[in-house]
């Protein structure tokens, strides 16, 4: 029971300090590097090898951090988050049964476009002014073409250290094997 | 299985419900005051530590700038060095007259020193930083916000008791009433222009404006108090056709690297 506790207390930590990584450290850049969605890739690394009620407990407390220090309305990035998970995971049951790499790097592509898509929406359509619809805009589709290049990245380098680590995952469907 | 699930997703749903909510109604403030209060160290050092590695990243990817940068500096100083000491001149001659006048200080305002701990993507072509600071502090919206160089970069947009959000004097939308030091004197209003300068519309086609006037605030509205940089002239557009001419003026300072801003508090 402690040790489930403090296991619990520590994953809770491990998120809100990546989640604070996230708003201060990587906001610090721009461009290319800035673009880097660390939460979204922690999520989906949760979702993919933990299961659903971990990935939904760090949606919310990173999306509940990321409402603290924005200053959008408060809800958009926890609601979104979960959004997100719950997508994923249909995703996950519905399309990509098998546990390899290459069903991880679509997960994370299509969680990805995704994320970016429902935050802009959500943003467009919460603006007090009045504002051009984002998808008309060229920096949303170079930001999301940057954020997708991070996510695939992103997908390859965990997978394969969860796979060095673990021995557990390898993407055994596209290998052949000799004819004897 | 399927039943755990489910129930997975209602607890959330009902948590995330409770929590828009209590955040609705104000129940929940002193908890996100807290965690702000809380968390606010270490998001400055992350981004005090973002700040500095971006830096390096860009020195060590302009490198082959450097002593072309360095010749222009050096005159620059040189001219700026001649400049202060005549300014200086009359400074002390300014105060010599003011003692004789028995006229009081002008600039009595009070100033709020502030660390930048986010970024945030604003609307259309902005960028705003999140400060450490907030209404506890005696910051409010409508305030002029200073770089280390004294140089304005930009007003406070929104607070919350703990921290306040800066929107850029590049930012669109981010509007100061400003003058330029020309003749004339002229005075218009300034706006980002897409997150990289500024512009400076409605000024009427007879006012004679050349590259390189300083541009500093008006003064104007009495948030902000005259005198502060802005920036300088780049260039000037008056088509002789427009009734208006609009100029475009280059920041002084590098945006990016700001880490401590000072909001000044009239």
């Amino acid at each position: 029971m402690v040790k489930k506790i403090i296991q619990l207390f520590l994953f809770c930590l491990l998120v809100l300090v990546i989640a604070l990584w996230q708003i201060s450290f990587i906001s610090a850049w721009s461009d290319f590097w800035g673009q880097l969605n660390l939460i979204l890739m922690l999520l989906i690394f949760i979702l993919f090898f933990f299961g659903q009620r971990p990935a939904f407990l760090a949606a919310f407390l990173s999306g509940f951090c990321l409402d603290v220090f924005s200053f959008n309305f408060f809800g958009l990035y926890f609601i979104s988050l979960s959004l997100i998970i719950w997508l994923a995971q249909k995703l996950l049951i519905n399309l990509f049964t098998n546990r390899s790499l290459y069903s991880f790097l679509l997960l994370s592509l299509a969680t990805t476009v995704s994320y970016s898509l429902l935050i802009n929406f959500l943003l467009y359509f919460s603006a007090a002014e009045r504002i051009s619809l984002f998808l008309i805009r060229s920096n949303f589709w170079r930001d999301l073409a940057y954020q997708s290049i991070w996510s695939v990245l992103g997908a390859i380098l965990l997978f394969n250290i969860v796979a060095v680590v673990t021995k557990k995952f390898k993407p055994f469907f596209l290998e052949k094997k000799p004819v004897l | 299985m399927k039943i755990k699930r489910k129930s997975s997703v209602i607890i959330f749903l009902v948590v995330g419900g409770l929590l828009l909510f209590l955040h609705g109604v104000g129940i929940l403030r002193p908890l996100e005051n807290f965690f702000r209060f809380v968390t606010k160290p270490l998001a400055q050092r992350f981004y005090s530590w973002g700040s500095d590695s971006r830096q390096i990243y860009e020195v060590s990817q302009n490198n082959d700038d450097w002593s072309q940068k360095y010749t222009t500096l050096q005159t620059e100083l040189a001219r700026l060095t001649v400049a202060n000491s005549q300014y200086q001149e009359i400074a002390d001659e300014n105060k010599k007259l003011r003692a004789a006048l028995q006229f009081t200080e002008t600039s009595n305002f009070r100033v709020v020193a502030a660390n930048i701990i986010a970024q945030e993507e604003g609307g259309e072509d902005s960028h705003d930083f999140v400060v450490n600071r907030g209404t506890r502090d005696g910051i409010r919206v409508g305030l002029g916000v200073v770089g280390e160089e004294g140089v304005i970069v930009g007003q406070v947009i929104e607070t919350t008791d703990v921290t306040a959000k800066i929107c850029l004097t590049t930012s669109a939308g981010c509007q100061l009433a400003a003058a330029i030091q020309n003749q004339d004197k002229t005075q218009g209003l300034t706006d980002g222009d897409l997150g990289l300068t500024i512009k400076m519309n409605y000024i009427p086609q007879l006012e004679k404006i050349a590259p390189g006037d300083i541009v500093i605030t008006s003064g104007l509205g009495g948030k902000i108090p005259r005198g502060l940089v802005i920036g300088k002239v780049a260039s000037v557009q008056n088509a002789s056709n427009e009734v208006w001419q609009t100029a475009k003026i280059e920041p002084l300072i590098n945006f990016n690297n700001l880490t401590i801003l000072s909001v000044i508090i009239p």
